[in-house]
């Protein structure tokens, strides 16, 4: 895809939490930066160039946040840009700092994602401020309850989902959700919020961010992830014969990423994935649409623990979204979490001999995909 | 044609260096925060705009009068601008900062004109806690 | 001295008007009249309900010409019940179910349409509901656009329609 190679050499991200009142937005993305400036062992003063990405505005009522974060990213004389795709912008963020550094033009990028979400209101937000805003799990559910009805998958499935990835999260250190103790009965008799999907099968809302550090082979460190494939699709949000359950886009960009990364099997060929499931029955969806299991079965692997960290495909490991959602940096997170798995430096989560990973993300009405492959090796 | 008011209370977490500002000027006073190299900045930043280095930690009070470097002329104020009567928009290097701030100030101010903070009686921790800057 | 400030409100009050486009304006007038419309696409044959004014599958420009009524009943495809959430604005306060229905003439849904008239249990893909317009459209009581006309949708009686009738249209 390129004509030079990309390597992730710094990662960092901040405890994500309910609130961080501890910090402005701008000291919210300098806690994930600075920490992957520390892990490439670089200093504000070695970046080329910075792209972040967050959620729309209205989210957190700051109109255009780049310019106020300028200043406190270090971009005096340099380039800074903000790429928007609703919730998959952490996702494809990363994808277009990966092409400043793969077409030649930069050397070394910062790339962050970030969300304060309390400083505002996601579902009023999404309502364009006015009453009835069903969020982005009113708008979802009547996708998931197709998805259950056209596969025939028993309705404990959604919530084991949850269990996992909450499971998972105790062993982040980043991790927002800390749900000791999670049962399948537990999660089912916790209210719904859009039925089907009940309140402990949805993602939090949360501060924070992450952040990597993109550089060419010359700047390349030991023990860095290498990108071997990038890809973004975006489809409309909503045609006659549009299917949300199995989307076109997001098949597309998953044969892409794929076909750059010399994966033909990706059910064997993967080591570890970190896919965009906000909500619980959004792990067999994409599963499916992702090529990991044929159309019908992903529920199947999720029910024989095939998804677990134990198991032969290990999906967020980290926790996932249902275990933290700073919504413009969850897409990044999943990119993120990937390369530490290919770096080893994952920590407890950390999937012995990860070699390949896939790092998802989607947003907008299940309309914008962002995805890459890194490996411990290079391309 | 239909006309709707989007309206929302977005909370700010200010972070101990905006935090610690607005926390002065609640208490009437105006703090500055101070690069590494020295540079004192008001409003404060919390990282140097040069250099991408976190100031450091601690604030220092500078005075509230200062000059104005750059002026614009309001003369029919809109709804939501700070002043119902004639203003001027105004970047105030207050005495003992490098930098300045931006805010209104009362009448017609020129560049050059020295000018001094004009405080709300009842002060809630907001950047409003300055009514505006009146001409020395 | 009391406690440190913290946090800072900042109230964000915009005031929009919206210029409604001639084919929304189009739709709004007969939705007064009682009738549902769509526009057929010309190259594909598919209808819109709401019109867009394009087909964004052709990219052609889509008129009154192209226009065709559809039936103010249909079927229910799928659907979620509510609970809304608490954030400043919110009227609702009550759980509600939406559905995504699948207008008898149209060739995709109208999505987060209100479903009343039957408990929420009982609500179920594939159900068939028609549509209870709200207002007098003699009055000029009737409201805009197709949430404002049409109050909500209830069960028709008519018996559900298979699995293959309504599950390639999620949307």
């Amino acid at each position: 895809m390129s004509s030079e190679r990309v390597a992730v050499v710094g990662c960092g991200q901040t405890h994500h939490r309910k609130v961080r009142d501890d910090l402005s937005m701008a000291g919210l993305l300098r806690e994930a930066a600075e920490r992957a400036l520390a892990d490439a062992q670089m200093d504000w003063k070695d970046v080329d160039a910075v792209v972040i990405g967050k959620a729309p505005d209205p989210f957190e009522g700051i109109m255009m946040p780049e310019i106020y974060l300028a200043d406190a990213l270090g971009c005096a004389g340099k380039p800074i840009m903000r790429v928007h795709t609703a919730g998959s912008v952490g996702g494809s963020t990363a994808v277009v700092a990966t092409h400043l550094v793969s077409s030649g033009v930069r050397e070394r990028v910062l790339t962050i994602g970030f969300e304060k979400q309390s400083e505002g209101d996601t579902t009023w937000g999404l309502g364009g401020g006015r009453s009835g805003s069903v969020g982005a799990g009113g708008y979802f559910a009547p996708h998931m309850r197709a998805y259950i009805d056209r596969s025939g998958a028993p309705d404990y499935i959604g919530p084991a989902v949850a269990v996992k990835d909450r499971r998972n999260a105790l062993k982040n250190p980043y991790a927002h959700l800390k749900l000791e103790n999670l049962t399948i009965e537990t999660v089912m008799e916790s209210p719904y919020v859009w039925e089907p999907v009940r309140r402990l099968e949805s993602c939090p809302t949360s501060d924070g961010a992450a952040a990597m550090v993109l550089t060419n082979e010359k700047g390349a460190t030991e023990g860095a992830a290498w990108v071997h494939g990038t890809a973004i699709r975006s489809e409309l949000g909503q045609f006659p014969g549009r299917d949300p359950v199995n989307p076109r886009g997001g098949r597309d960009c998953a044969a892409d990423v794929y076909s750059q990364a010399g994966i033909t099997d990706p059910f064997n060929e993967v080591d570890v994935a970190e896919i965009y499931v906000p909500f619980s029955w959004y792990e067999p969806m994409w599963l499916e649409n992702l090529g990991f299991a044929a159309e019908g079965d992903g529920w199947k692997l999720v029910e024989k623990g095939v998804t677990d960290i134990t198991g032969e495909l290990p999906i967020n490991v980290s926790g996932g979204v249902l275990s933290s959602n700073p919504i413009g940096a969850s897409g990044m997170l999943r990119f993120l979490e990937v390369a530490l798995q290919v770096r080893g430096l994952a920590g407890e989560h950390q999937i012995d001999g990860a070699r390949t990973g896939v790092g998802h993300a989607y947003g907008g009405a299940s309309q914008f995909f962002a995805m890459w492959v890194v490996r411990n090796e290079k391309p | 044609m239909s006309e709707f008011t989007l309206e929302f209370p977005y909370r700010r977490s200010l972070g101990p260096v905006v935090g610690g500002f607005f926390t002065g000027l609640r208490d009437g006073k105006v703090l500055a925060s101070r690069t590494k190299d020295g540079r004192v900045l008001c409003p404060p930043l919390e990282y140097d705009p040069e250099t991408g280095v976190a100031v450091e930690p601690d604030l220092i009070e500078i005075s509230g009068e200062g000059v104005v470097e750059l002026a614009t002329y309001v003369e029919q104020p809109m709804r939501k601008h700070p002043l119902s009567e004639p203003f001027t928009w105004a970047l105030v290097k207050l005495d003992g900062a490098d930098t300045a701030l931006l805010h209104a100030a009362r009448g017609c101010v020129a560049k050059g004109d020295r000018v001094k903070i004009s405080w709300r009686s009842e002060r809630t921790g907001n950047i409003t806690d300055i009514e505006c800057f009146d001409r020395v | 001295m009391s406690e440190p400030v913290r946090f800072v409100s900042q109230k964000v009050d915009l005031d929009y008007k919206v210029v409604t486009s001639p084919v929304a304006r189009r739709f709004d007038e007969q939705m007064r009249a009682g009738r549902i419309t769509g526009h057929k696409c010309p190259e594909c044959g598919l209808v819109y309900v709401p019109p867009k004014g394009f087909c964004p599958i052709d990219c052609v420009i889509t008129d009154e010409s192209n226009e065709v009524e559809v039936r103010d009943a249909g079927t229910l495809t799928s659907f979620t019940v509510i609970t809304p959430i608490q954030y400043q604005g919110q009227e609702e306060k009550e759980e509600y179910v939406l559905a995504n229905i699948l207008l008898d003439g149209a060739s995709g849904t109208i999505g987060q349409q209100r479903v009343e008239g039957i408990p929420h249990s009982e609500v179920r893909m594939g159900m068939r509901v028609k549509a209870v317009w709200g207002g007098d459209p003699n009055e000029g009581s009737r409201g805009w656009g197709l949430t404002g006309a049409i109050k909500h949708w209830e069960p028709s009686g008519e018996p559900d329609e298979p699995k293959e009738k309504y599950q390639e249209h999620v949307l």
